[in-house]
């Protein structure tokens, strides 16, 4: 007899549980995604407690398995944290000293300290980097690019170079890229993609590239537009390479909240009735949509995921285009953006990420508010409006709890 | 972890700081030139205070031929005689010319900025706001220009600011 169960973890893939009956007990086989950075013991633990009290495991193999998650990398996810946020306290306070710019120090010996700092911390994260116990080697490393954070700080500073800041932390992220693949937790890779994906923002908003792209509204509208669907091509494309892990985290985080920015910015848009763009404001975007579209409907697993996938995409789009192309209002936008929000929610749900559904059910409340707030049209006109809204909300609750299996299928077969 | 891959990892950022500090160094080679400025104090994240002025080239008509909108546009000032030019001035009709871009009407030679310690922020900011600034900017051979020195009143910050 087979069972196998399954606990959804914040945006990771499932932890799936088989539980095998052998001749004489159960045996417990765990597969944990090559994707998870270790299950939170915190989430299991009552699981196990359960799991023991129905007569599933033993208490002797519920503490195995406690044991087990507590020795995994990763699973102290909260120590790393806290590791992390040392390391960048640290990093923060000498780019503070830097900036304080101690005039009485020759600019000579500022320099000389900074390089010979540099080369002993890059000596100790050489020298710790293979030894067990790897939180030494990891807050070494982000002290290590910090440093070099600072650095670019101190040259700067020593030579009056101009520039902007976002210059500097382009520059930071082309040289510590490599050493950013040296981290075996998400924390470093993931603020190398923060900063990088700041800085590469700040050279397309503050340049002008081309007949569209004149003022910054425009480019920032493209940028915007084009940035979540951007770091959701190069996750997808940084899957299953080793090492890589932690980037594509980072990547994906910043689908969500380039997503989440995307869309409250263009429905913020539609306050302007005088608004005038070219459509080819969102060239860029659309390309990369096309590549996304096709791309996940060809890797996705899952028919209805496939299905959920290409319809975020194309009200992400149409939601972009029609408020681009035609005068559309508050009223068009809450709607397109309330179903983007839904259909969101649904492949969060699919995906077992729970709390992220949760969350995106929660902005499609907060955008009715924000609709009721607004009173378009009379505050008469918007009750009725949002009054027939919630209603439609709960019959298509209904629907779908009487009939989901057959319309589960039914998604299934045309996605299929 | 691949050895190679982390010594490349770890010298990478030292090697490239090292040679724009050289780069940064060798620039200073060229020769001193003395301009005046007029400015205002901000802050920079990274580097701290500096400040940042306009630099009085003494020449009229700066980036006029040129298109006043948000885009860079190469341009240069010769120092020796005074006079702008949008492209590379001819040989033999300057002596020493700062190589810079024009953006929204302004000449940029990337020399608008000095970093100057926290205390003495303010007490600059006046002096330069005031029109009493002077820079004394060090040019290459190929036309970049280095800021070396600030002056008030035609001597070093230091002295005004006690250091």
């Amino acid at each position: 007899m087979v069972w196998g169960c399954q606990g959804g973890i914040q945006d990771r893939p499932p932890t799936i549980v088989f539980l095998t009956q052998g001749p004489e007990s159960f045996q417990i086989d765990f597969l944990i995604s090559s994707q998870a950075y270790g299950a939170t013991l915190t989430r299991l633990d009552p699981k196990i407690s359960d799991w023991i009290a129905a007569g599933l495991i033993t208490g002797e193999q519920g503490a195995g398995i406690r044991a087990f998650e507590a020795a995994r990398p990763g699973g102290n996810w909260l120590y790393y944290s806290f590791l992390g946020l040392a390391g960048g306290v640290i990093g923060l306070g000498v780019i503070a000293l830097v900036a304080t710019n101690w005039a009485e120090i020759p600019d000579a010996v500022k320099l000389g300290c900074d390089f010979a700092l540099l080369m002993v911390l890059a000596w100790a994260v050489w020298r710790w980097l293979d030894a067990p116990g790897e939180g030494t080697a990891e807050i070494l490393l982000l002290l290590f690019v910090l440093l070099v954070m600072a650095s670019i700080g101190l040259i700067s500073q020593v030579y009056h170079t101009g520039g902007e800041l976002y210059q500097a932390t382009l520059l930071w992220s082309g040289i510590t890229l490599a050493a950013a693949t040296l981290s075996r937790r998400g924390i470093l890779p993931e603020l190398w993609v923060t900063v990088a994906l700041w800085s590469l923002v700040g050279v397309i908003v503050d340049n002008p590239w081309g007949p569209f792209f004149d003022a910054h509204p425009e480019r920032w509208l493209a940028t915007l537009f084009a940035l979540p669907l951007a770091c959701a091509l190069i996750a997808h494309g940084l899957r299953g390479v080793a090492g890589a892990a932690g980037f594509v985290h980072g990547f994906r985080q910043w689908v969500l909240l380039g997503g989440l920015v995307a869309v409250f910015s263009v429905d913020f848009a539609t306050l302007d009735s005088h608004r005038d763009m070219s459509v080819g404001v969102l060239v860029v975007g659309i390309a990369l949509a096309m590549i996304l579209g096709v791309g996940l409907w060809r890797v996705s697993s899952s028919p209805l995921r496939r299905l959920l996938g290409v319809v975020l995409i194309g009200i992400y789009v149409l939601l972009h285009l029609l408020v681009v192309l035609t005068p559309v209002g508050s009223w068009g936008s809450a709607l397109l953006v309330i179903t983007l929000f839904a259909v969101a929610a649904l492949d969060a749900a699919a995906r077992g990420e729970s709390r992220l559904a949760n969350l995106l059910v929660l902005f499609m409340g907060i955008r009715f508010l924000v609709l009721y707030f607004d009173a378009v049209g009379g505050l008469a006109y918007t009750g009725f409006g949002l009054i027939f809204t919630g209603l439609l909300i709960l019959s298509m609750l209904l629907l779908w709890r009487r009939h989901r299996v057959v319309l589960h299928d039914w998604v299934e077969r045309m996605a299929a | 972890m691949n050895r190679v891959w982390t010594a490349f990892a770890l010298l990478l950022p030292i090697v490239v700081l090292a040679g724009i500090t050289v780069q940064r160094q060798f620039n200073l080679q060229g020769r001193e030139v003395i301009l005046a400025i007029e400015g205002y104090d901000p802050r920079d994240f990274l580097s701290g205070h500096y400040v940042t002025y306009r630099v009085n080239y003494g020449i009229s008509g700066l980036c006029r031929d040129l298109v006043a909108d948000d885009r860079e546009q190469p341009g240069y000032v010769c120092l020796e005689p005074r006079f702008f030019a949008s492209g590379v001035p001819q040989a033999g009709s300057c002596v020493l010319v700062l190589r810079g871009h024009c953006q929204g009407g302004r000449f940029v030679a990337g020399i608008e900025r000095f970093y100057i310690p926290e205390g003495s922020a303010s007490l600059l900011d006046q002096a330069v706001r005031g029109k009493r600034g002077e820079i004394v900017v060090v040019v290459s051979g190929d036309g970049v220009g280095q800021v070396k020195e600030l002056l008030i009143d035609g001597r070093s910050w230091r002295e005004l600011s006690g250091e």
